[in-house]
């Protein structure tokens, strides 16, 4: 069996099994603003699922709720099928909530390993001393990379010099250093040219082969036709339109958001 | 994904320009050894550099912990001189024994880092202009406390063996200098503490995203400075064995003119213990090698600030030939 092939069948067999995060009923009121209203949402594992919508749809407080970000005024958040509450975003990451940012919160100074471990470096005693493992550090990152099929020779490189792509596959491997279920990525391909996206695209497959869930935010149509398997369209903070992507165009499925009618 | 490169262009360039530092402080003390082969080559001129300068490297060690960290502490000048003021006042007029007079003082200046890290770290204040304020209110207390005149008396002999001692010919200063800049070094370098201060200021929001006590470390980071700026207070004032409340300013600029300069090579916000060090040393090795050359008093600020613009100069035009040569 060819490997793309056993990841297949992984993926199949991932995919049938129960959704690692479930949304409830979700609302979201900002004072007397509803910003998201009864929002039900499962997320399975190596899915990707594309939340698109017009600006004000209520995407971003509902993504708020999802990555720990703001607590939901009503409904409940499931994770492997338990009551959740985050605290803040650190917590959603500690339970397996990850979230890439458009601006990818990374140190561009510090070298690509550290900006995988940032904040949860790995250490070794020497004596009484705790002290970083670098070495292990700049092994563990690679081999994240690797299971992105990213190849850079030097860790200690700062990720100010590497590309737009590269630094989306820095992001992601501090998602996978974490062992994140969920993967939510905001506009992951919005500043980057038409060969850094295809890149970019790449990422996001292998990351769901991997058998990570992915909630994909973008205004991009030709991304959401290419990637997703599922699209959510959300307008006036209600999700109208819930289904696979199969068959849909980039320009179908840009319709369904203007309207919100499915077709 | 294509393989980036792990070698960067090794040029001659780069490689002189990453030691430009020391180079700089070889050349210098080779060049005024051969212009004054009597007086500037000679080990009681070295040590004199070296220890009067050991305070001014303490204070710049002092500043790079929060430039580290993205944030100026300008109130470290003012903390040295409110050190020697109370350091000295304790131990001349009170009759202190030296240990509790320093440990006195090391917490005074742990108190003002306190204070700024919770200015800057809870009530979001500017960093740069709430450190001057606090600043110069400490340097009302200095002069509070003294009256705003020097303070001269008898100190205990032991107490200025501290700062005037040599061991196997090593002023005592040189040495704590090089304590405290090879642990700063480490802790920077080998400890995720370290590495956190480095991640808080390359970018403070990830750095909170991803779950760094950006606030607890900010304050941690002040606490850190005003009790290095306290301990340059309390050797300067066993080197001078008095205390001057209005010193602040004087030290406070060339302290951060070396933090700057040390940084230089390294590249933008890298700021570093060693390179602080090296810059110190450089800039003073040079400034007493010009006035024994009969320059004036004066000539030290021509050199501070020319050698830092040099060197800025220099940094910038290496980043923009290394990036139209990649």
């Amino acid at each position: 069996m060819t490997s793309a092939a056993a990841a297949e069948l992984k993926q199949a067999a991932r995919t049938t099994s129960a959704p690692l995060v479930s949304l409830r009923g979700i609302g979201v009121n900002y004072g007397a603003v509803t910003a998201v209203a009864d929002v039900d949402l499962d997320l399975v594992a190596g899915e990707i699922v594309a939340l698109c919508g017009d600006n004000g749809a209520g995407k971003s407080s509902l993504v708020k709720v999802i990555s720990g970000a703001a607590q939901p005024s009503r409904g409940a958040l499931l994770i492997d099928g338990e009551p959740a509450r985050f605290s803040g975003p650190q917590d959603a990451l500690r339970r397996g909530v990850a979230t890439i940012y458009q601006e990818l919160a990374l140190a561009p100074r510090l070298a690509i390993y550290q900006n995988v471990f940032l904040g949860a470096e790995l250490t070794r005693m020497i004596g009484p001393l705790r002290l970083l493992d670098k070495a292990r550090m700049m092994a563990e990152a690679k081999a994240y990379l690797a299971r992105l099929a990213v190849t850079i020779d030097d860790m200690r490189r700062p990720v100010e010099k590497l590309s737009g792509g590269q630094r989306q596959a820095i992001a992601i491997a501090r998602a996978l250093r974490w062992n994140a279920n969920l993967v939510i990525m905001d506009e992951p391909t919005a500043a980057l040219g038409v060969r850094e996206t295809a890149q970019v695209h790449d990422l996001i497959r292998r990351l769901a082969q991997d058998g990570r869930a992915v909630l994909l935010i973008s205004h991009s149509m030709p991304d959401v036709a290419a990637l997703a398997r599922r699209v959510v369209i959300m307008k006036h903070g209600r999700k109208v339109i819930d289904r696979a992507v199969a068959g849909l165009s980039a320009d179908d499925i840009g319709h369904m958001i203007a309207s919100g009618k499915d077709i | 994904m294509g393989a980036v490169s792990a070698v960067e262009p090794l040029s001659i360039g780069r490689v002189l320009w990453a030691n430009s530092l020391v180079l700089m402080l070889v050349s210098v003390i080779a060049l005024f050894s051969i212009l004054l082969p009597d007086s500037y080559f000679s080990l009681a001129n070295a040590q004199m550099i070296s220890s009067t300068n050991a305070v001014l490297a303490l204070l710049a060690l002092a500043a790079v912990i929060p430039l580290v960290s993205g944030q100026f502490d300008m109130s470290i000048g003012f903390t040295l001189a409110l050190s020697q003021s109370i350091c000295a006042g304790l131990i001349i007029h009170s009759g202190v024994p030296p240990l509790i007079a320093g440990a006195v003082v090391l917490l005074i200046g742990m108190v003002i880092g306190l204070v700024n890290g919770l200015l800057v770290a809870r009530a979001g204040l500017n960093a740069f202009i709430t450190t001057l304020a606090t600043g110069i209110v400490v340097q009302g207390f200095a002069q509070l406390y003294t009256g705003g005149a020097s303070v001269f008396g008898r100190m205990p002999p032991l107490f200025l063996a501290w700062g005037r001692d040599r061991l196997l010919g090593v002023p005592l200063p040189l040495i704590y200098v090089l304590v405290v800049s090879t642990a700063m070094w480490a802790i920077l370098r080998y400890t995720d503490w370290g590495r956190r201060c480095y991640a808080i200021g390359g970018n403070a929001k990830a750095a909170r995203l991803i779950g760094i006590p950006v606030e607890r470390m900010t304050v941690q980071v002040f606490v850190a400075s005003g009790a290095l700026a306290a301990l340059a207070g309390i050797l300067s004032t066993s080197i001078l064995g008095s205390a001057n409340p209005n010193i602040g300013l004087n030290y406070l600029l060339p302290a951060f003119a070396a933090v700057f300069l040390g940084a230089a090579p390294t590249g933008p916000g890298r700021f570093n213990a060693w390179g602080t060090v090296v810059a110190v040393y450089a800039l003073a090795a040079g400034i007493g090698g010009l006035q024994q050359l009969g320059a004036a008093f004066y000539v030290e600020q021509f050199f501070n600030g020319g050698a830092l613009l040099l060197a800025v100069a220099l940094a910038r035009w290496m980043a923009v030939r290394a990036a139209a040569t990649r």
